[in-house]
């Protein structure tokens, strides 16, 4: 009797497991369609940029290079330069070679201006090692500092 | 339009040759379409199972994804092992196909049309399917690699364990309807009662048996074997590769056709015409076997061959038992 | 080095490889199996496929500039061995961390542990045949995954932690998000029960599989839920309390057969104990800062006192366990760490001999290893 009880809820198992996935059939997809739809990345950590601040309406990166020598893995190359007549450094070079990049977030923490912060962006797939290498400067097109131009 | 046909093609070869190549030529490129047509399907129900969509890209909603992977396979270099032995190798995925079509021409499409009206229908059937295991084994022994005569002894055991549950399921059948004839047994069901009300527990033992003939999970051993070692088809590439492939899904469909002539009615039911009666409870029958693939993990592979001796088989012989009892004392 | 296989080989054994490429060994793991017929004679578990040299650029590193190494160790949780680094620091530094913090550690920590148990489980069984329950499991490890990236802005490998707390706070609307991914969990505890752990075949297979003994787990050092589903309650974080634990009442889940069966039972109930801790720990987690001193180790030079200190905590595969040698400067002089998949594989020798091939694969993914961590 025993046997006949194991055996017959050794099939209702087998009944109930494809009730699960039955039910599981009928419902919606959990899937993002990409690239048809693009998933919340408001969130993401990304690749690290420079801050536009709203009061000057460009970064505040003065080349001091405290994130170049706090990152574990050298992946920032920065140089800096005092404008003609300003008080401060400006950066003129800044790339971060992301494919050593760990996101860790101590440039973000131990930059002295908070220039830094991570960005939303994720598709970045290169086709070169040298795509890999982001210039950070590179948004902000010529430095208004450095050319002598109105802001 | 088929008539004009094969009149005017027995003109040439007369109309035995005629009839034959015609229906030839039309099963085999209807079962070609439908292993397109299923294996579409089966990416389509896993996925939504798995609370995905599947393939989308190729033609609405992937249809064509099949098609593409077919062209795909077509460009791939057709390797042969060295050592193996090489027209037993280059046989084997032609074979694979040879009983599986014999066995869809014997199954009656309706009551008027069919591609062959045997007598013994069911006995045919039977001692042909018995058949596909061969051209398996010589796939596995011609390639000439230690893990792939594994995996093809594996599903030899396997296929010829599981042919006795389906056998005397089908003989159980055979003792309600008392013939062998297909096309009779679909009409006695249209008389009185489909067969799986009858006989549920040899529906079931059918299913189960199909289910492990076809080599799917939770029977799949000797193709998952390929995630330790290659199963039998492991020495083969591109379009043999594909060939096995095919074959598989061709038996599912028609061993489901068959369990849907046996037990479900064949070609009955009102307003559609016969065949697509048949073939939407063939799929019915496909679809819960892929269903039943997804939901369950792997049975290793004694355990699978203890479930059919030591389960299957005495619960068939039993039923079979009280059938003829209950038969006898009918009737 | 590897063990030597026995020697002379009888003539009936053959030797399969399990290649370091291979879809079951969850991650670069070779084992070479001696096999007579069907039946394992002999494993012979080779690793360092993975090795990085964690332990050696802990001694070219500051304190923080290790932090992204940790979660890179045992990459599923992330979380956990991160925390270790910070909280291994800040007990040998006698660096204060605000209660938030440790509250908040604790939730992000047990989120990490539920989301491996999850992928556990889906890998287990993708190795027993059973393909769709792992993406059940992707799909709630999936919200579990999104909520974390609110907080860190990873997903994986998460570098969260610094010294005296978490890098950022937690949005004021982060209990509420939590408790809606919890309550997504806990409606799905019984569909596994029903698709998983009551379904025949599941059981036929796991069930009776790998049986470890006690003597083998104390010989070996096997911790974690392996150790628990033998019989002993050893947990960390109730032996040796860290953190914010003592608050939280939690059991510790302990099975008797040892088999692969009561090694996935283990596993289940410690996530729903570990809602419980999280459901707590969301109650009670007070207001105030999340860091007690900004910028240390990066804006501000962390020296940590000369000494020895060995801390453990209780990661996801078991005791994780980082011995620290520090000379007062501001790297480490020696950072030792102790994984639990080390043991776990190791006493797989012991183990598999005897098992059936197709057995073999399932015992290795009853274990839970990942193998980066036995490399580092």
């Amino acid at each position: 009797m025993g046997l006949v009880k194991r055996y017959w809820a050794g099939f209702w198992s087998l009944v109930v497991g494809l009730r699960v996935t039955g039910g599981h059939m009928l419902r919606r997809r959990v899937t993002l369609y990409y690239p048809h739809e693009k998933p919340d990345t408001a969130q993401w950590g990304g690749p690290i940029e420079l801050v536009t601040f709203p009061e000057t309406q460009t970064h505040d990166c003065i080349g001091c290079k405290a994130c170049e020598r706090i990152c574990p893995s050298d992946c920032i190359d920065v140089e800096g330069k005092r404008p003609e007549g300003a008080k401060k450094m400006r950066a003129t070079k800044f790339i971060l070679d992301f494919s050593t990049c760990s996101l860790c977030g101590l440039c973000v923490d131990v930059c002295p201006t908070d220039t830094l912060q991570y960005s939303t962006r994720y598709d970045e797939a290169m086709y070169t090692r040298d795509a890999t290498r982001n210039d950070l400067l590179r948004p902000y097109g010529e430095d208004p500092l450095f050319s002598g131009k109105a802001l | 339009m088929l008539a004009g046909l094969r009149a005017w093609l027995a003109g040439f070869v007369g109309p035995f040759v005629a009839t034959w190549l015609l229906g030839a030529v039309l099963l085999m490129t209807f079962l070609a379409f439908n292993v397109l047509f299923l294996v579409w399907l089966e990416r389509k129900v896993s996925a939504h199972i798995q609370r995905r969509v599947g393939p989308m890209e190729v033609g609405p909603h992937g249809a064509l994804q099949t098609v593409a992977d077919m062209v795909k396979l077509l460009g791939k270099q057709l390797l042969t092992p060295v050592a193996a032995d090489r027209t037993v190798f280059l046989l084997a995925p032609l074979l694979v196909f040879v009983p599986t079509l014999c066995v869809a021409s014997l199954i009656p499409l309706s009551g008027t049309e069919a591609f062959a009206d045997q007598p013994y229908g069911l006995l045919v059937i039977v001692a042909l399917s018995g058949l596909t295991v061969l051209s398996i084994f010589m796939a596995g022994w011609a390639s000439n690699n230690k893990y792939a005569v594994l995996g093809g002894m594996r599903s030899v055991a396997q296929v010829i364990a599981y042919e006795i549950p389906v056998l005397l399921a089908a003989l159980a059948v055979v003792l309600i309807a008392q013939t062998t004839n297909l096309r009779l047994i679909v009409e006695a069901q249209h008389h009185t009662v489909w067969y799986i009300v009858l006989q549920p527990v040899a529906a079931l033992l059918y299913l189960i048996g199909i289910v492990a003939e076809t080599n799917r999970a939770p029977f799949d051993i000797p193709e998952a074997e390929s995630e330790l070692v290659g199963g039998f088809h492991t020495e083969y590439s591109g379009m043999r590769f594909a060939m096995f492939f095919f074959a598989e899904y061709t038996n599912m469909l028609v061993l489901s056709a068959l369990g849907a002539t046996l037990f479900l009615g064949g070609w009955l039911g009102p307003v559609l015409p016969g065949p697509v009666w048949l073939l939407l409870k063939s799929y019915a029958i496909v679809v819960f076997m892929m269903w039943a693939r997804w939901t369950y993990p792997r049975l290793r592979f004694d355990q699978l061959m203890s479930l059919a001796w030591k389960l299957l088989i005495p619960v068939a012989l039993v039923n079979l038992v009280v059938t003829a009892v209950l038969v006898h004392g009918a009737g | 080095m590897t063990t030597p296989a026995p020697t002379p080989e009888p003539l009936d054994t053959y030797t399969l490889n399990m290649g370091p490429q291979h879809p079951s060994t969850h991650g670069v793991l070779r084992l070479v199996l001696t096999l007579r017929g069907e039946r394992l004679v002999h494993v012979d578990p080779v690793i360092g496929y993975g090795h990085r040299g964690h332990e050696k650029m802990a001694e070219h590193r500051t304190y923080a500039q290790f932090l992204p190494n940790t979660s890179r160790q045992d990459y599923l949780s992330g979380m956990i061995y991160n925390f270790a680094w910070c909280e291994a620091v800040e007990k040998m530094a006698s660096i204060p961390v605000p209660e938030r913090a440790l509250v908040a550690r604790v939730i992000l920590a047990e989120f990490n542990r539920i989301g491996s148990h999850l992928l556990w489980i889906g890998a287990f069984l993708l190795d027993l045949g059973g393909w769709t329950p792992s993406l059940y499991t992707w799909d709630d490890r999936e919200a579990i995954l999104f909520l974390l990236e609110s907080v860190t802005g990873s997903r994986l490998t998460y570098c969260t932690g610094r010294f005296g707390g978490l890098s950022r706070d937690l949005d004021p609307d982060f209990p509420a998000r939590a408790r809606v991914v919890l309550r997504k969990l806990q409606d799905r505890w019984q569909e596994y029960e029903d698709l998983i752990e009551a379904n025949v075949i599941f059981l036929q297979r796991a069930k009776g599989l790998g049986v470890f003994t006690k003597a083998q787990c104390q010989s070996y050092g096997v911790t974690g839920a392996n150790l628990r589903a033998a019989g002993v309650p050893y947990d960390v974080r109730k032996v040796e309390p860290y953190g914010a634990y003592p608050r939280f009442a939690f059991d510790v889940p302990t099975h008797t057969d040892s088999d692969a069966f009561a090694r996935y039972w283990v596993r289940v109930q410690e996530m729903k104990q570990s809602v419980r801790i999280i459901e707590q720990a969301l109650e009670q987690l007070p207001d105030g800062s999340i860091l007690s001193e900004k910028g240390l180790g990066s804006k501000k030079r962390l020296k940590v006192p000369a000494g020895t200190l060995y801390y453990t905590v209780e990661a996801a595969r078991g005791a994780y366990g980082i011995l620290l040698v520090s000379e007062g400067g501001t790297e480490p002089y020696r950072a030792k760490f102790r994984t639990p998949s080390y043991p776990n594989l190791a006493v797989l020798q012991d183990v598999m001999p005897g098992t059936m091939m197709a057995d073999a694969v399932a015992i290795l993914g009853s274990v839970d290893i990942i193998i980066p961590e036995i490399d580092r």
